[in-house]
């Protein structure tokens, strides 16, 4: 049951996600943290640091996390899900270009969509510093991330790397 | 007529063949994934032209999902129709899903480890630091005029404080911009 549930779940995600793949992230973490209870928040961080280290867009989160919900299955049935939709809308799109071009009911949507998007990354972001911005020393952590990737041009994946060194440090010192 | 067919029919295997390359390859998002596509699609190979990319792009940015992915699809699709695009998406999704497993498989065996449950705490406050940075960029992307906010605000509580599904969420704040787009019309 848990597999139809990881593809239908991740299906409405991949619907839903106007605005690219960052937009689908605070989905998924609303969904298979806050509300179906799949992973723990750390695993949803560790799924989007893993999603921005590795090849691939960031939404191979949608991979891990189905693989900590239900194993092997799991991992297929939530990928196939999340790329579904889009997919096949991408290729509808190729195949039909002016149609679509001229649609404006969907764009309408999208920019409707959006800031709601934004305000679920808002949730997303307050959820997990409650559950995992647990020192002054991770908050540490967390500000000089967000200073450094808005500030300089060094790659996320270096940062997170970075972060996870500091962790690690300040678990040998503890 | 609904739909046009495919302006090549190059076969699923050297469009697999490309597309795995490119999927390999394919660290640091979409300004990176549009560069190795450049140089693999119109610089290696002549397959396509620069034109051709920037459609893709300009019509895939509009549909939710994705973009790289859907990118990807689009181009697999002029290569090859429906099967090509089929081929295009599977192989450049490949070794992303191989390098998920692995790194899901060790999350489940060493998460609880010492050592490595005190580096997921910096690299989760790390997440933070860039989740918040995102909600700037999209903000500043997406939400232009005061009713955006309104909707932006509304979602974050209904979500925090009242664990109201997201989808429907979404979903509706959809609705409301489909009706804007009405009214304007309408006027």
């Amino acid at each position: 049951m848990i597999l139809l549930q990881l593809f239908g779940q991740f299906l409405l995600i991949g619907l839903l996600a106007f605005g690219g793949g960052q937009a689908a992230l605070p989905l998924i973490e609303r969904i298979s943290v806050a509300q179906m209870g799949w992973v723990s928040p750390t695993a949803f961080a560790a799924a989007v640091a893993f999603g921005y280290i590795t090849p691939g867009p960031v939404l191979m989160t949608a991979t891990f996390i189905g693989y900590i919900a239900a194993g092997f299955p799991g991992a297929i049935a939530a990928t196939l899900g999340v790329f579904l939709a889009p997919t096949l809308l991408a290729i509808a799109t190729a195949a039909g270009v002016e149609r679509f071009a001229q649609n404006r009911w969907l764009p309408a949507f999208g920019r409707g969509a959006s800031p709601a998007v934004v305000g679920l990354l808002g949730a997303t972001a307050w959820s997990l510093i409650q559950s995992s911005v647990t020192s002054w020393q991770l908050a540490v952590v967390a500000i000089l991330t967000f200073t450094l990737a808005s500030k300089t041009a060094i790659a996320p994946g270096w940062l997170l790397l970075c972060g996870a060194i500091v962790g690690w440090v300040m678990g040998i010192l503890k | 007529m609904l739909f046009v067919a495919a302006p090549f029919q190059l076969s699923e295997i050297a469009i697999t063949n490309c597309f795995l390359r490119i999927g390999l390859q394919s660290f640091g998002g979409l300004g990176a994934v549009l560069t190795l596509l450049t140089r693999n699609l119109t610089e290696r190979r002549q397959w396509l032209t620069e034109t051709d990319i920037a459609e893709a792009l300009t019509y895939t940015k509009l549909l939710p999902g994705s973009t790289v992915v859907q990118v990807v699809a689009y181009l697999g699709w002029k290569l090859g129709g429906f099967s090509g695009a089929i081929a295009a998406t599977t192989a450049f999704l490949l070794p992303a899903v191989l390098v998920m497993l692995s790194l899901g498989v060790c999350y489940r065996t060493l998460a609880l480890t010492t050592g490595i449950s005190s580096a997921l705490a910096g690299l989760t406050a790390a997440v933070v630091g860039l989740l918040v940075l995102t909600i700037g960029t999209l903000g500043r992307k997406n939400i232009t005029h005061w009713g955006g906010m309104l909707v932006a605000l509304i979602t974050l509580v209904a979500s925090i404080q009242f664990n109201v599904n997201p989808a429907v969420l979404v979903v509706v704040a959809g609705l409301w911009g489909v009706l804007t787009e009405f009214q304007k019309e309408k006027s």
